[in-house]
């Protein structure tokens, strides 16, 4: 009994040690979309996703869904994504995002240059300007 | 005069013409997600390329479907031959087959035109599947170990498809890329040759880490009409791959 006991743990063990898990990120307008996988088909369902900075304070948390995917607003520019695979296995990645989170893009300069702002006022002023002139009562 | 035309002759049949797909990456991680491919017929451990005309098809398999990359191909020149590259970014976790169908190159000294079928396959994030799967090339070579993540001296199995069926006794060539300048001892060890058994299963061991390419060359049922008459066609099931030295 006991030997089956040992047996059926040390199966039990090898087969998880096997079972590498694995992370996909990426992001798009704002957002974070994680995969995390043993292989492609085999998805690691209903796993925590554990978003941190580098101080390790946790940012947010979300459960992957049977496809072992899961989305979440970006927290911050560059953090750390973990998955929490239980019995131990965890996959760790640095991640930095492509797109802006929302506060980010409250404070990121205008598309607009300053020259090209101050063109297009010279040309409005141009345009009435001389829209006035045209227009303007002649003398007689 | 006749000797030494007898021995160029002789010479050349001894090189094997290899078509090549190669990627930069064979395991793709997310820090660098855009793989280059690279396009070639040469022979490939003497470094001595071809010229490659635009091939009717190419493009990568991935997840039982075919997108073409042809329109991205562009060419370039390698020792005043045209070889041919193109990119492609993957999105999402899984295995991806770069294949290649080139346009028949007709071929005087054998009276017959050679056509290789030729892919090469990378995993992408780990995802561990998909390897052996066909993608359903008239002539092909499916891996029976994992093609990617191979270690230099590991023993590589494969199985040899015509029409989606295995070749018994297959005759497969196998050439190393040779990039720096290697000297075989003599011509014969140039092209390794291995048969495959009644299921068309063959297994290499790979020396040397760098690009290994397996040929399976087949004699095709369709012939191709040049100058009014009627030529065979060796069609190759071309497999690449790379292993890596553990440091």
């Amino acid at each position: 009994m006991i030997v089956r006991f040992i047996i059926i743990a040390f199966l039990s063990i090898s087969t998880l040690y096997a079972h590498k898990i694995n992370l996909f990120a990426y992001d798009e307008e704002g957002s974070l979309y994680v995969q995390s996988y043993f292989t492609k088909s085999a998805p690691c369902k209903q796993c925590t996703i554990l978003l941190q900075d580098f101080q390790d304070k946790e940012l947010a948390r979300v459960q992957t869904d049977d496809e072992g995917k899961a989305s979440i607003k970006l927290p911050a520019p560059h953090f750390k994504i973990t998955v929490e695979g239980g019995m131990g296995h965890q996959a760790t990645l640095d991640y930095e995002a492509k797109s802006h989170t929302k506060e980010e893009l409250k404070t990121l300069p205008a598309d607009t240059p300053l020259s090209k702002v101050a063109l297009g006022l010279a040309i409005i002023v141009f345009f009435f300007g001389a829209l006035f002139w045209i227009k303007r009562p002649t003398r007689r | 005069m006749k000797i030494l035309l007898a021995s160029l002759v002789c010479a050349t049949s001894l090189l094997a013409h290899f078509q090549t797909v190669m990627t930069d990456q064979s395991v793709v991680e997310q820090k660098n997600p855009k793989v280059s491919i690279q396009y070639e017929f040469t022979h490939p451990f003497e470094q001595q390329s071809m010229n490659m005309q635009k091939p009717k098809e190419a493009g990568v398999f991935f997840e039982g479907k075919k997108t073409s990359l042809l329109s991205n191909l562009q060419s370039v020149e390698k020792n005043k031959m045209t070889t041919w590259k193109s990119e492609y970014t993957i999105k999402e976790p899984g295995v991806y087959q770069f294949y290649v169908d080139p346009m028949p190159y007709f071929e005087p000294a054998e009276d017959k035109f050679i056509r290789h079928q030729t892919k090469t396959i990378v995993d992408a994030f780990n995802s561990g599947e998909g390897w052996d799967k066909p993608i359903g090339l008239k002539a092909e070579i499916i891996p029976l170990s994992r093609p990617y993540s191979l270690y230099a001296g590991n023993l590589f199995s494969g199985k040899v498809l015509y029409k989606g069926k295995p070749v018994p006794n297959a005759e497969i060539e196998i050439e190393y890329y040779n990039t720096q300048g290697l000297k075989a001892p003599n011509d014969m060890y140039v092209t390794q040759v291995v048969k495959a058994d009644n299921n068309g299963v063959f297994h290499v061991a790979l020396p040397l880490e760098g690009w290994w390419g397996f040929a399976a060359l087949i004699d095709d049922d369709e012939k191709i009409k040049h100058e009014g008459k009627s030529y065979p066609v060796e069609l190759g099931a071309v497999l690449w791959l790379k292993t890596e030295k553990i440091h």
